[in-house]
């Protein structure tokens, strides 16, 4: 080593000799060497830690498949479990009965949208404006796609009656399957109230005896006149928003913050049940 | 004489205080640690909030889109009944203790660290790799939180690799 070299500061010879500096005297300066990064790469340890990565990967995947959670015994594509609405509900209506903002909400219980709806919007509503008394929503049924339509709302209202509307309306968005193709036909119906713990045969006389049949007639014909051409469609009040948990909070927000009391459309009241 | 042996104790102590140099990460790894560090910390802040909401059984806000319930009501969010995301969570949390350690310049760590995160970083993004999948075309639902956490697994095994590739060896050259 040329003692007048001034390029690196001289160590202490107690230091150990760094592994990976030339021995030899004056030396490259420390700095990025490619071909020797490159030799880690080609390192068959490394390689085997990969592959060993990979296999991990591909095990944990097997497992998780083996392992994912129940599906409800549903035959539905997208098993799905929509919790427990929090606020208090009185028939079709969740919420507080005197919250001051009131959402209506059109819906079929065998239209997909509405079941995203179920499991997207409503939960979120329920946690932030329904549970805490801000806004109350009301269900109303616009049963228009088939005859599976108007049974599957004729037993929810059913349910209703023994103060189960919303939990037998999770349970048919749950169970929805295709339209029209037997999801709702009427022993699956029976079914589902046995599953959630209705009084089978109070619902089965409701349902048999056919209680709802004029009401839900009557709730697609208000539907209609009322303009509402699809399914979800919400109200907030008296104006129609976008069906988005965005459009719905704004417009709840904004009715909130207005001084005078939101009208509710006259032409129907609460309905429980 | 005086400057000269001025000159030499400078040196001298400019050495003394050098780091153990082959443990000190330069300007490029501390960046790649330190990255490391910062999405594993987002990625266990996002995995915190989808294992609390699974456990509190509360809605998930989808910030970005509709979808988020639907994915994390699945029955792919869940594996025995523990939520996929905690794994995800455990997993960051196992790439911020590597990199904590590597930036720390723990021995085990300058030895083992990039081995370590490029292994973990492989299999997380496998398992994301699967989980987007299963969203796409099984469950036909996209959630931000989810897509969030396969980006940042990605961007981790990605900077993994490089660090691999960009650092020097440490080990002895054979011959």
């Amino acid at each position: 080593m040329t003692k007048g070299s001034k390029r690196r500061a001289k160590k202490p010879a107690a230091r150990p000799a760094r592994p990976s500096a030339p021995t030899r005297a004056g030396g490259p300066p420390r700095a990025r060497r490619p071909a020797r990064a490159v030799g880690r790469f080609r390192n068959l340890g490394f390689v085997a830690a990969l592959v060993a990565a990979v296999i991990a990967a591909i095990a944990l995947i097997g497992v998780a498949n083996l392992l994912k959670g129940d599906d409800n015994g549903t035959t539905s594509n997208n098993p799905i479990d929509i919790p427990d609405h929090t606020a208090p509900a009185d028939g079709a209506t969740l919420g507080m009965t005197d919250a001051p903002v009131t959402i209506y909400q059109y819906s079929d219980f065998q239209c997909p949208n509405c079941r995203n709806a179920a499991v997207e919007i409503v939960p979120s509503l329920d946690e932030n404006y329904l549970a805490t008394g801000k806004a109350k929503l009301i269900f109303k049924n616009m049963a228009f796609i088939g005859q599976e339509s108007k049974w599957a709302a004729e037993a929810a209202l059913c349910a209703g009656d023994q103060g189960k509307f919303w939990e037998y309306h999770n349970k048919l968005f749950e169970e929805q399957d295709g339209e029209n193709k037997g999801a709702f036909k009427v022993e699956n119906l029976k079914r589902f109230a046995q599953e959630i713990g209705l009084d089978e045969a109070a619902f089965n006389t409701c349902f048999d005896e056919e209680k709802y049949n004029a009401k839900i007639a009557d709730e697609l014909s208000e539907a209609q006149r009322r303009g509402v051409s699809g399914t979800p469609t919400f109200f907030v009040g008296q104006t129609q928003v976008g069906a988005s948990y965005d459009a719905i909070s704004k417009a709840i927000d904004a009715a909130l913050a207005t001084p005078t009391p939101e009208a509710t459309p006259t032409a129907e009241g609460t309905s429980s049940g | 004489m005086d400057k000269a042996v001025e000159s030499r104790n400078a040196a001298k102590r400019a050495a003394a205080a050098t780091p153990l140099d082959e443990n000190a990460l330069g300007v490029g790894g501390l960046a790649r640690w330190g990255a490391l560090g910062g999405l594993a910390l987002a990625a266990m802040g996002v995995a915190a909030y989808l294992t609390y909401t699974h456990y509190a059984d509360k809605p998930v806000q989808c910030l970005v889109g509709h979808e988020c319930q639907t994915v994390q009501q699945s029955e792919y969010a869940t594996m025995a009944g523990v939520p996929v995301a905690l794994l995800g969570g455990l997993a960051a949390t196992a790439l911020l203790v590597i990199a904590l350690s590597r930036l720390r310049g723990l021995p085990l760590a300058v030895e083992w660290a990039s081995l370590a995160a490029v292994s973990l970083t492989t299999m997380s993004v496998a398992f994301a790799a699967y989980l987007t999948y299963v969203e796409l075309f099984v469950l036909d639902a996209i959630c931000i939180y989810c897509v969030t956490l396969a980006s940042i697994f990605t961007a981790s095994w990605i900077i993994s690799l490089s660090d691999t590739y960009l650092t020097r060896d440490i080990s002895p050259e054979p011959g």
